[in-house]
């Protein structure tokens, strides 16, 4: 059997749920300009949110996947709104914002573990009837379907949403001078408030497909995380398109990586992907 | 700071320097007097008594403690009670402080468990450089007993899972080409090498043979090379979270090997997945009757598991050993070394070969089935 048509197909999955995390944070990093790790509990949020409504609650798992994209949106709103915003106007460094989100990772990550406990669960016991279908000679299911086409529709909206619309004006004049923009009469704050409810709930959404597609536990964030800020990193952060490539570049990588060598190295090499770049060319594929 | 206070803290460094030093070398040179006769053996027992293990430290604790009361009712061991001596490990490092304390402060005179690997890695090798005999009630990862010869194991240890399942997959099943993939950790990688070396010398071939990390849960990449490989059985020793995202991955690439899992997918996430429907397991056998278990209720009411039997036997087989040997460690270890002591509970005989593991363990077959395991038949 010939395996690189599957592996394609590997790569085209894994790129497009590493591309989901990169584009929330790479809109958050592109009006902020720090690192907000805790984006990658956002997504955990979001799956968790959808396993207390559709499974403990037996709610309507449409309406539920609605209720944890909002919840996660809200989570990062909220955190906006009572931890970033203080330190901001406190003329906080990006360095202090860094570790507040690290700290608010952390606490929100230990309150998931603690409401539903460590184990590792899965959003969709019916996943047997799930359908699969087939590109050439490699197999993809539904799931993941969805994920890439969230992944078209959404990179398209925000593209239409910030060179199209006046809050993308404002959005862009804030990434190019902060400064310059308040002094025009733009009301930063509010506006990063929106990014943070925009970008949170793509984190959300990321996480809920996750979890449809393998499953969820409340360490989940990290690993998607690190994967998305790679993706960004080498695609080129803050730049929406950038985080789209970076993610199918590391996608492939990766599993190309693994094709004639052990499967344990897949993190390995994602990792010195990242050093490469930082090395040799440090703003990414998008150099601005 | 001032010429006084300088002055002052220079003589505190000084009191605890030389305080230090002599309590140190006190200790070295007061080699442990021998205890009157007829004072108690101090056996210790670590275990988790809280945090998330707190069930096995309850059911060690049961276990040990009836085996105690049988033997000071019978009057003691040559005349002399036992005093069982316990030390919260919460399953994690702090296994090293407990085994230090029973080691250098009580003075124990042999230990019972720990019961969870985590803490028994960084704590066995202080048993051992004390000399003191230990006999690991639970933690299974294969190469604690490595750590010296003072160290023991009454439980199976996982290497004896690989090497059953290996006989099981070339003999009963019948199969020749076997894929691995394994979890990257002591546990996957233990279990994993002796299935290997097990199965080539049976004759069998490994098709593919690759490692996840512990948090993978991408696994599609290694199973699309693992289904080019056309294997009939999938050896898949990996954790839960491998496992769930893992056994759904094998279902949509259509890879339709048999899958032969470890007892870590004796756990709820993986037995309720539809995609687990079918998978076997290999199971460390323990007998647990319930005359032994009403018994244990009358000295402990808390819970009762499978490491119970193991904690009862282990401090039962001290006492047999001590009875014929006397308090000297050394002479406790070489005892155990060759003792084959047939009076257990958990598994028919207690022998040990040259590491400390048991020479003979039971491993059952069981198949994840309506979302529980049950018995394998052909």
């Amino acid at each position: 059997m010939d395996i690189l048509p599957q592996l394609i197909v590997n790569i085209i999955i894994a790129g497009a749920i590493y591309a989901l995390v990169a584009l929330g944070f790479n809109l958050i990093y592109g009006a902020t300009k720090f690192f907000n790790l805790a984006h990658g509990v956002i997504a955990a949020v979001g799956g968790y949110a959808v396993f207390y409504f559709a499974k403990t609650l037996g709610w309507n798992v449409y309406l539920a996947v609605i209720i944890g994209v909002l919840l996660a949106g809200i989570a990062g709103y909220g955190l906006d709104k009572f931890v970033y915003l203080p330190l901001r106007k406190r003329k906080a460094s990006n360095m202090v914002l860094l570790v507040a989100s690290l700290g608010a990772f952390t606490a929100i990550q230990a309150v998931i573990a603690i409401l539903f406990t460590s184990q590792f669960k899965t959003l969709s016991y019916s996943v047997g009837t799930q359908r699969i279908f087939e590109i050439f000679d490699g197999v993809i299911t539904q799931t993941q379907l969805i994920i890439l086409m969230s992944v078209a529709l959404i990179t398209a909206g925000l593209i239409l949403l910030l060179y199209k619309t006046r809050f993308g004006k404002a959005v862009r004049a804030m990434s190019d001078d902060e400064e310059v923009a308040k002094i025009v009469g733009i009301n930063t704050n509010r506006i990063i408030g929106r990014i943070f409810f925009i970008g949170s709930a793509i984190a959300g959404l990321a996480g809920i497909l996750v979890g449809f597609d393998t499953g969820i536990e409340p360490t989940m964030g990290l690993g998607l995380l690190l994967k998305g800020v790679i993706a960004s990193i080498i695609g080129g952060v803050g730049n929406i398109y950038g985080g789209v490539m970076g993610a199918f570049l590391l996608g492939f990588v990766e599993n190309f990586g693994i094709w004639k060598i052990s499967g344990e190295w897949k993190d390995a090499i994602a990792f010195a992907l990242l050093i490469v770049f930082l090395l040799f060319r440090p703003k990414g594929i998008m150099n601005k | 700071m001032t010429k006084n206070s300088k002055i002052v803290l220079g003589i505190i460094v000084l009191v605890i320097v030389i305080w230090g030093g002599y309590t140190m070398l006190r200790q070295k040179a007061g080699a442990p007097t021998a205890p009157a006769t007829t004072e108690p053996i101090k056996i210790g027992l670590v275990a988790p008594m809280t945090g998330e293990g707190a069930s096995y430290g309850e059911a060690a604790f049961g276990g040990a403690m009836l085996a105690v009361k049988e033997i000071n009712d019978a009057g003691g061991i040559n005349g002399r009670k036992v005093e069982l001596i316990v030390e919260d490990d919460r399953c994690s490092s702090a296994g090293a402080n407990a085994i230090n304390k029973l080691v250098n402060v009580d003075k124990v005179t042999a230990i019972v468990g720990p019961v969870c690997s985590s803490s028994a890695g960084p704590g066995v090798p202080i048993a051992q450089s004390a000399g003191t005999p230990v006999i690991l009630i639970g933690a299974s990862a294969p190469d604690l007993t490595k750590v010296g010869d003072y160290i023991f194991r009454n439980y199976p240890s996982d290497a004896l899972q690989g090497k059953f399942a290996a006989d099981f997959v070339y003999n009963t099943l019948g199969k020749r080409k076997t894929a691995v993939i394994f979890v990257k950790n002591d546990w996957g990688q233990g279990i994993r090498n002796v299935f290997i070396e097990r199965y080539k010398q049976l004759g069998g071939e490994i098709v593919y043979d690759e490692g996840v990390l512990q948090d993978a849960t991408d696994l599609r990449t290694q199973i699309t090379k693992a289904k080019a490989a056309n294997p009939e059985v999938l050896y898949f020793p990996v954790y839960p979270q491998n496992g769930v995202a893992g056994l759904k991955q094998i279902k949509q690439l259509g890879l339709t090997a048999t899958v032969v899992g470890g007892d870590a997918f004796i756990e709820e996430s993986i037995l309720k997945l539809p995609e687990a429907e079918g998978v076997l397991i290999m199971e460390g056998k323990t007998n647990n009757p319930d005359d032994f278990q009403a018994k244990v209720k009358q000295v402990s009411n808390k819970s009762i598991n499978i490491i119970t039997p193991y904690a009862y036997d282990a401090v039962k087989i001290f006492a047999k050993v001590i009875e014929k040997v006397g308090t000297d460690q050394k002479a406790i270890r070489d005892e155990l070394a060759r003792t084959v002591y047939r009076y257990s509970i958990a598994v028919p005989v207690v022998e040990f070969d040259a590491n400390g593991d048991l020479k003979v363990a039971e491993v059952a077959v069981k198949v994840i089935q309506g979302g529980k395991t049950v018995e394998y038949i052909r």
